[in-house]
């Protein structure tokens, strides 16, 4: 491209060209889900295991957290010095999950000093960022996920017990790991197209 | 077909004017995503970035990364006031008038 005079007819051309070119690609995020999903569906059904077991002190599995936390800052900053371009999606999801990130980390902390049950209220959240994220990728799976993740948020406070572990499970099943899959397979199939 | 005496000239130039559309659809991008978009050389796309940041249609922000400077180009409140007024500028000359 260089300079020269244009007409209107080519100026709009160029508009709808560069515009064009900006359009929303499906980006893969599927290996921030594929961290936390499997690192909570782990960590849950090792709990539920050695509750089962009658084993001591089996809240320590939750330690894992902290170190996924980390893995995650790295690939992010990595992906980051990657990108040529943000789109308005990109940053409104980092908002986004930036904001949820904190809420996870305070819930941790409160409940240490008030004394609840944190499962409904994480699995509220998993289910606030997927329904968000679906929305704005336009990524049924993921949206649906989050309804699931609203449902479950109910449910488990009907259950008592070790079980609970099992529907923390299901929830990061049905929002992270499922729809990340299937995110995976959407962003290859659009790889090859391209 | 009428001569473009009214549209804004820093507008109405191929490169700028790409340049504004890109920037407008998204929050940033680097010069490097500007210039495989546009297909433009180097030093041409370097001296169209001033003029727009001159003007105060766009802000770039060099900063460093990996050693190497990077160059970062976001459209400001003006430059969208003036790419809106510039497509409805057009959209006069394409409506055929009765």
């Amino acid at each position: 491209m260089e300079e020269k005079n244009i007409t209107q007819q080519e100026s709009l051309a160029i508009i709808q060209q560069m515009i064009d070119k900006t359009k929303q690609k499906l980006n893969d995020n599927s290996k921030f889900f594929f961290l936390w999903g499997f690192a909570v569906f782990i960590c849950a059904i090792t709990q539920y295991v050695m509750l089962k077991m009658l084993l001591l002190n089996t809240q320590k599995v939750w330690i894992a957290m902290p170190i996924i936390a980390i893995i995650h800052i790295i690939l992010a900053i990595k992906e980051r010095k990657g990108n040529t371009v943000q789109t308005h999606n990109d940053a409104a999801l980092q908002a986004l999950w930036t904001a949820l990130g904190i809420g996870f980390i305070i819930l941790a902390y409160l409940s240490f000093t008030i004394s609840f049950n944190i499962f409904p209220f994480y699995i509220l959240l998993y289910g606030i960022g997927t329904f968000v994220t679906g929305k704005i990728i336009q990524f049924k799976p993921l949206t649906f996920g989050g309804i699931i993740c609203f449902v479950l948020s109910i449910i488990i406070t009907y259950i008592n017990g070790p079980e609970q572990l099992l529907i923390l499970a299901a929830s990061v099943l049905v929002s992270y790991i499922i729809p990340g899959i299937l995110l995976k397979l959407e962003f290859s199939k659009q790889q090859k197209q391209a | 077909m009428k001569p473009f005496t009214d549209l804004d000239p820093l507008l109405h130039s191929q490169l700028r004017l790409a340049i504004m559309s890109l920037l407008i659809s998204v929050k940033e991008a680097d010069f490097s995503y500007l210039q495989e978009a546009t297909n433009s050389t180097n030093g041409n796309l370097s001296v169209q970035i001033s003029k727009l940041k001159d003007a105060e249609y766009i802000e770039v922000k060099k900063t460093f990364e990996n050693n190497y400077p990077k160059t970062t180009c976001k459209i400001t409140r003006k430059g969208i006031r003036a790419f809106e007024k510039y497509v409805s500028d057009i959209k006069q000359y394409l409506t055929p008038k009765n």
